[in-house]
């Protein structure tokens, strides 16, 4: 998968956060970039999303309402069937422990805020293109 | 009061209770219209930033000129709305999105009106203008803003500070610095010090001279900022200000920074810091800095402090010997042995050994 265009079958990639604004980026530069996307505002709704319609990608804020992000990926990394699930922590927390959390926890990538979309892009086409 | 006697006093209180009803029922109807206007103007707001906020994602997502367009093509209040939309975005994005926004910010003056506004009579038009500039993360506003650290205003002075932030340009680090004085801005001395911890490294000329101020409140944002920072250079003016400096702030600060910054040199000097008789915050400071030296020299005195009468300051030492690896480990085992209790060594185990058992074992250290 490119930038500029998904394949046939476009990669599905959840992005969930409660900030609008980053929502609808987010949401706005992948569906640019060709991939089907899935929206979520809080942790229980990205939770319940990723586990209907198991994503390639799935991009973390990690502080979120009913389910923080990190309650998010722990469960996603204790369910077998979502072990498929590429994992994107977007979060603010920029201290070197919180980052070490982050992939301690089970994170394939840590993006720290105020961040470059296009760079987002650019990391989530590079977590697909090493997928198994 | 007999009404009959007295018909003038019974006008009166009926002329009294009417205007009262009259002025409660004005004040209702007052609040009621009030609101009713409050709530359309929000309304209106909402609908007005919704209308402008896909166009502003747009141009965030890349180089949208339709967007652009339609934004810079907006009256006067929907323009308003669409210049806080963009700002709000531009505090969340970096990069070629970031360039965008700036670039739409010019093109609608709203760049030029903010460096205007900063001399305006508003206290708000110069905090909104301040932090406009900061996001832009454009050095050339860093003297404008460096001008306001000395503004009237103390909400004005914080949002300047945290617009230099943005920028990180470290040429305005002794001005900066110097915002910190109690007979300047007076700026909150953490609030200061990330400020200049933004700007990197090349700030150690005016760090230096920051540790050798004659103003307290100077020499310890130098003293935090040098530990943080890393500023390993500062080692030699930080332990003349733990030796000898008037301020007790100062030396504590001093003590952390050197944990950080120092090395076996400093533990001797630490040690004494931490003894009977020194003021309780130098000690707490220089017991946490013996456990960032990450050497075996520090083990001694920290386990002397484990049985100290100032049970914070046991507990500190028990976190430094800790953070001292397997033989301060093996010192808290000891020690928790020896006193058989909710000592702080037995409660410092206990805790590491919960935390290790809640780590994912991939990702567990060493012992």
């Amino acid at each position: 998968m490119t930038e500029e265009g998904a394949s046939a079958t476009p990669a599905s990639v959840l992005i969930a956060d409660d900030d609008r604004d980053i929502r609808d980026l987010v949401a706005f530069k992948l569906e640019q970039a060709g991939f089907d996307v899935l929206v979520a505002s809080d942790g229980a709704d990205a939770l319940e999303a990723i586990r209907q319609r198991q994503p390639a990608v799935a991009i973390l804020d990690v502080m979120m309402p009913r389910l923080s992000g990190m309650d998010v990926l722990s469960a996603v990394r204790a369910e077998p069937a979502l072990q498929g699930v590429r994992v994107i922590l977007l979060t603010a927390r920029s201290r070197d422990v919180d980052v070490d959390v982050g992939f301690a926890s089970g994170a394939d990538d840590y993006v720290i805020k105020p961040f470059s979309p296009r760079e987002l892009l650019h990391r989530v086409n590079s977590l697909l293109s090493r997928s198994p | 009061v007999n009404a009959s006697a007295d018909p003038i006093g019974r006008h009166v209180i009926v002329a009294a209770v009417l205007v009262v009803a009259c002025a409660a029922i004005g004040l209702a109807v007052a609040t009621i219209v009030g609101r009713f206007v409050r709530l359309r103007r929000e309304r209106a707001e909402a609908a007005r930033l919704d209308r402008v906020r896909p166009l502003v994602v747009r141009v965030a997502g890349g180089d949208d000129a339709e967007a652009r367009d339609a934004l810079l093509a907006f009256g006067r209040r929907d323009r308003e709305t669409a210049q806080l939309a963009v700002a709000n975005m531009l505090a969340k994005v970096r990069g070629g999105a970031a360039d965008e926004l700036v670039g739409l910010l010019e093109q609608m003056s709203a760049v030029s009106a903010a460096v205007d506004d900063l001399t305006s009579r508003s206290a708000v038009r110069r905090a909104r203008a301040a932090r406009l500039l900061g996001l832009t993360r454009d050095p050339q506003h860093a003297r404008r803003l460096v001008a306001l650290l000395a503004d009237r205003d103390g909400t004005v002075r914080i949002v300047a500070l945290g617009a230099i932030e943005m920028l990180g340009d470290p040429g305005s680090a002794r001005e900066v610095l110097a915002a910190a004085s109690a007979r300047g801005a007076a700026l909150p001395a953490m609030e200061v010090a990330e400020t200049l911890l933004a700007m990197g490294t090349t700030i150690g000329p005016a760090l230096f001279d920051g540790l050798a101020d004659g103003d307290p409140a100077v020499r310890h944002v130098a003293a935090v900022v040098a530990g943080l920072g890393l500023f390993h250079s500062a080692a030699e003016p930080l332990r003349r200000l733990l030796a000898d400096d008037p301020s007790l702030v100062v030396r504590a600060a001093s003590a952390t920074a050197l944990g950080r910054v120092g090395d076996e040199r400093d533990v001797d000097a630490l040690a004494a810091a931490t003894a009977t008789g020194q003021p309780r915050l130098l000690r707490h400071a220089a017991a946490a800095a013996l456990g960032e030296q990450g050497r075996p020299q520090p083990l001694a005195p920290l386990e002397g402090l484990l049985d100290d009468g100032d049970r914070r300051l046991a507990e500190i030492a028990a976190a430094a010997l800790e953070r001292l690896g397997p033989p301060g480990l093996a010192i808290l085992a000891r020690a928790a042995e020896r006193t058989r209790g909710p000592s702080p060594a037995a409660w410092t185990l206990a805790r590491r050994e919960l935390v290790r058992h809640r780590t994912p074992p991939e990702s567990r250290t060493a012992p």
